[in-house]
């Protein structure tokens, strides 16, 4: 077997040609802006041939998948360094960890994670999707919490 | 963010297309392989060395791959995949279960194999505290005069993250649970609850 990423092997499960929902919903948000400047960050390799003009420095627009063990602290500083007009952060929330308690954060933890995320964003639209059973929803090959950022 | 009612169909449940891994069983089967590999690594051979002397059961939870290093694990595993676990090479012997955290499974085994020790993994439900600790008191109950092994996958498990450490999750629900148990680290998301009653 070949070793290609996990998105495109999963969807070898099935007969059909088709796009789980939110990889469907990264490529929508940037449709209109693929040939703009983007930055990979993250387990993106699906998204390679996605976008035609990617950089490493000075992007105007950013895809973040975070889909491997990371701590908030490590999350956190991820996303302070992105600096772009259009921010995609797709992250695997069960792979994040804390190292101590807060409990002064919401206790919904969907909330709480957007919280996390629009404290860091302060100034900025952010469209939030997330699911709540995953178990048929394929989140480890793909994660299904997003964050659209945007500027106006 | 108009574009979002254009998705296509996509054919994304697992449950709703199970049938169609029948047509790709090969990649299904390297999915497994993949699966096993990782789960491999550190939990199972750790749980090994604590198992007593007597008859292991695992529930879905690849006990037929470890036979060569103790052959009295028995497996039992969800039907559904029996086909797929038909094809791939094993010498373990596999015992098949429409649900085997069932109620109805839990007691065949406690009163027809007589195990001196169970081995479960829980986190693919997809619970939180209070359920987890619901139903693994209900796993407890049906388990009597057996070790019990219990994986915590927390990968798979819901809670706030950002507001609780996994210790302190793994900490509350023992506070939960019907027996005490001990705790083992196997991996970074991966801790077992154990109990020794046999040694």
């Amino acid at each position: 077997m070949p070793n290609i990423n996990w998105i495109s092997r999963q969807k070898t499960f099935f007969k059909e040609p088709h796009e789980f929902k939110q990889i469907q919903r990264i490529k929508d948000f940037f449709n209109t802006t693929k040939n703009a400047p983007t930055m990979l960050l993250g387990d993106t390799s699906y998204f390679d041939a996605y976008f035609d003009n990617k950089v490493t420095t000075a992007p105007e627009q950013v895809l973040f998948v975070c889909n491997t063990a990371t701590s908030l602290n490590e999350f956190k500083q991820q996303l302070q360094s992105i600096k772009a007009t259009r921010i995609c952060i797709a992250v695997n929330k069960f792979r994040l960890y804390s190292t101590q308690n807060s409990n002064t954060v919401n206790s919904n933890y969907d909330i709480s994670l957007f919280d996390f995320v629009q404290d860091i964003f302060k100034d900025s639209r952010i469209d939030y999707f997330y699911e709540k059973d995953l178990g048929d929803k394929f989140n480890f090959a793909s994660p299904t919490t997003q964050f659209y950022i945007t500027h106006d | 963010m108009t574009s979002l009612s254009s998705y296509k169909n996509a054919k994304n449940s697992l449950k709703q297309n199970y049938s169609t891994y029948f047509l790709q069983i090969e990649n299904f089967a390297w999915w497994m392989k993949k699966r096993k590999g990782k789960n491999t690594e550190n939990k199972q051979n750790n749980i090994l060395k604590l198992l007593p002397k007597g008859t292991s059961i695992w529930l879905n939870n690849f006990g037929y791959a470890f036979t060569d290093e103790n052959p009295n694990i028995i497996s039992f595993e969800n039907k559904k995949n029996k086909k797929f676990l038909e094809k791939i090479n094993h010498n373990g012997k596999i015992l098949y279960s429409e649900d085997t955290l069932s109620k109805t499974t839990l007691q065949y085994i406690t009163k027809y194999q007589k195990p001196t020790s169970v081995v479960l993994r829980y986190g693919h439900q997809y619970t939180n505290l209070k359920t987890t600790a619901k139903k693994l008191n209900d796993i407890i109950k049906c388990l009597p005069k057996t070790n019990i092994f219990i994986i915590l996958e927390f990968e798979h498990i819901y809670y706030n993250r950002i507001r609780y450490t996994q210790k302190h999750f793994t900490n509350s629900l023992l506070k939960l649970l019907s027996q005490p148990f001990k705790c083992k680290e196997l991996s970074f998301f991966d801790t077992l609850l154990y109990d020794d009653i046999y040694k």
